[in-house]
């Protein structure tokens, strides 16, 4: 009879991630038995402290939910609650939108990449740590999100939880030389993110995986651009919906061992939402610099078509190329609108928009009452979208792993975790890893946190 | 133009005695015998990249902020060298939320950027929590600082060098202290 052994690998803070959680895996005869993600950050309660609030007020109460992508749910929330009021804001506006949420994508793209994710590549515990042997690295990110920040700060008034964005449009429009002043800092941070690119493209990366069914915006035909702020719902497997069908084609599931609800296709099964997502269906609408660096890597041998996570750092470097670009045209073309704001009227209705998030897609609903008060609100953040298919993907990483030791095991799942960005912040903070051989019968150590 | 001292006041207001370096920051800023022109004064939330970029070139930075220091009286104030002390990076291998003046010590360090002088003026709070305004024993430490900070620069920036803002508590404050600083280092 064959000697059967239990393993639990609990990783009980993980590291580098937005926020706080853990992740248990348990190997029975070296097969996974047992594997789950926790969440154990606190509820956080948003949905219901937007009840009775009025819909002009969810912009900077939604913008709390994280200090790292506020901009985020501000252009979720502000978009659905105008459909919602039956309010579409004018190209000029929703441009200077696009713009802030550029600044968002550099500034969070450029803190994970270059701050929590690179140490994985390099071989160091922490940035401090890669910072003495790798500072050019280390300056290259704080460079990019130095130009991130800047847009947010000018055009959202502050450098975190921004405070110019409201229904309709902005509180204060900006002077076109206050965003022409920005351009030396943006074309510096662009020449910076290339080079990033270039750097990031020669570290080591591990094998593709299946890929999961992958989830993002598709823009309309007459927008046919890089998905950020607007755009019908595609999957690579059957979805094709309106945001307004996201309930319809999506649904959440409470596990008992998670303070964030994971979200699944209905009928379906786990999905993932993100830069690869995104990547996988429109890279071709990314911007001339973004492109161009596609083919270098592609002429060094590096195939970015594959689904592998571990390459994931890559994309996100064009991605930053892309807002940078983006928002360097946004700003050259701006002509400063005569109001900030559309007139709104508070009444009775319900209105559903998606937007990118930095890491995957953010939907938001809003019921609001004849005065325009919130009777119900939906948050779905993409960190809570993304649980079950980094679950998944964890489970075929670690298959026939069973044998390596802690060590190599908690790096395995915690990098590969990384791949994602997870913020636990905004699914509900992160992340603590154990491995234990209960029967201390197998190759690796016992009951370890 | 870069001036020659930099004061950053760090804390969030609306956090009782975490307020304690900003209101010391804008109060002083309104005293007349401050040489405006020598000294540049920042108000900082403590985010560690804000903070670098704050300080980024700078000579000489004095910090000022509340901090939560076990075996310390509510409204002592400590002084040291933050280029020297060693602090404690775990906090650096989680999330960036939390990010702070510890942080961008370390990192400034690794980077070799950190300004030539750092002095770190800890003011010892004791309730941190949400609301505005500050203890009575906070307020007089503060009071007291920026009673005292004109006088000490005046004579700083005839010697270059402000030794002689530096207490003998600083001694006495421990990495393990500083282990155990309160919410403005988030």
């Amino acid at each position: 009879m064959a000697k059967r052994t239990t393993k639990i690998i609990k990783v009980n803070y993980l590291a580098r991630v937005e926020g706080e959680g853990a992740l248990t895996v348990r190997f029975r005869s070296g097969q996974i038995e047992d594997l789950q993600l926790k969440i154990f950050e606190p509820p956080r309660f948003f949905e219901a402290f937007l009840r009775g609030r009025s819909a002009v007020e969810v912009a900077d109460i939604t913008s709390r939910i994280c200090g790292i992508c506020p901009v985020a749910y501000q252009m979720s929330a502000v978009y659905a609650v105008e459909r919602a009021l039956g309010v579409t804001v004018e190209e000029p506006v929703a441009l200077l939108r696009q713009l802030l949420y550029c600044g968002e994508w550099i500034e969070s793209h450029a803190l994970h990449v270059y701050m929590l994710h690179a140490p994985d590549y390099l071989g160091y515990p922490d940035v401090v740590a890669m910072a003495k042997d790798h500072p050019r690295e280390v300056e290259r990110g704080l460079a990019i999100k130095k130009a991130g920040n800047a847009i947010v700060t000018v055009l959202g008034g502050r450098e975190i939880h921004p405070i110019n964005v409201r229904v309709g449009g902005f509180y204060r429009l900006p002077h076109k030389k206050e965003l022409d002043a920005l351009v030396d800092l943006l074309q510096h941070a662009l020449e910076a993110a290339c080079d990033g690119v270039r750097s990031v493209s020669t570290f080591p990366f591990t094998q593709a995986l299946a890929p999961p069914e992958l989830v993002a915006l598709q823009p309309m035909l007459s927008n046919d651009a890089y998905p950020m702020c607007e755009g019908r719902i595609m999957s690579s497997a059957a979805v094709s919906a309106d945001v307004a069908d996201f309930e319809q084609t999506f649904e959440e599931i409470q596990v008992p061992y998670s303070n964030a609800l994971h979200s699944i296709v209905k009928g379906g099964g786990a999905y993932l939402t993100g830069p690869l997502a995104r990547f996988h269906f429109h890279q071709s609408k990314l911007t001339q610099r973004a492109l161009d660096l596609i083919s270098e890597c592609s002429r060094h041998q590096l195939d970015l078509n594959q689904y592998n996570p571990s390459q994931s750092i890559v994309i996100r470097s064009l991605e930053i190329v892309h807002a940078l670009e983006t928002a360097i045209a946004a700003i050259k073309s701006y002509e400063r609108p005569d109001k900030p704001c559309k007139d709104i009227e508070l009444r009775s209705g319900t209105g559903m928009a998606a937007t990118e998030a930095p890491r995957g897609l953010l939907y938001h609903r809003y019921s609001l009452d004849d005065d325009g008060r919130i009777l119900d609100a939906k948050i779905v953040p993409p960190t809570s979208q993304n649980q079950r298919a980094i679950e998944e993907e964890l489970r075929m990483i670690l298959t026939g792993k069973a044998a390596m030791s802690k060590a190599a095991l908690s790096q395995l799942c915690e990098q590969a975790i990384r791949n994602h960005d997870p913020c636990i912040s905004c699914a509900t903070h992160f992340l603590k890893l154990t491995i234990e051989d209960l029967d201390g019968l197998s190759g690796v150590d016992a009951s370890a946190n | 133009m870069n001036k020659k001292y930099l004061v950053i006041g760090i804390g969030n207001i609306y956090r009782g005695d975490d307020g304690a370096g900003v209101l010391a920051a804008r109060a002083l800023k309104a005293r007349p015998d401050v040489p405006l022109d020598c000294v540049d004064i920042q108000e900082s939330d403590g985010s560690a990249f804000a903070l670098m970029e704050l300080w980024r070139g700078r000579g000489d930075v004095v910090i000022i902020d509340a901090m939560a220091l076990a075996g310390k009286k509510s409204g002592e104030l400590l002084v040291f060298d933050g280029r020297r002390s060693l602090l404690p990076l775990d906090q650096f291998r989680v999330s960036t939320h939390a990010f702070g003046l510890k942080e961008a010590i370390a990192l400034s360090g690794s980077l070799g950027a950190l300004p030539k002088q750092l002095t770190i003026i800890a003011i010892v709070g004791a309730d941190f929590s949400m609301k505005e305004g500050l203890s009575p024993a906070v307020a007089a430490a503060v009071q007291r600082w920026v009673n005292e900070f004109p006088s000490s620069l005046k004579a700083a920036l005839g010697h270059s060098r402000r030794t002689n803002q530096r207490s003998t508590d600083a001694r006495n404050v421990t990495d393990e202290q500083l282990s155990q600083s309160g919410p403005s280092n988030r």
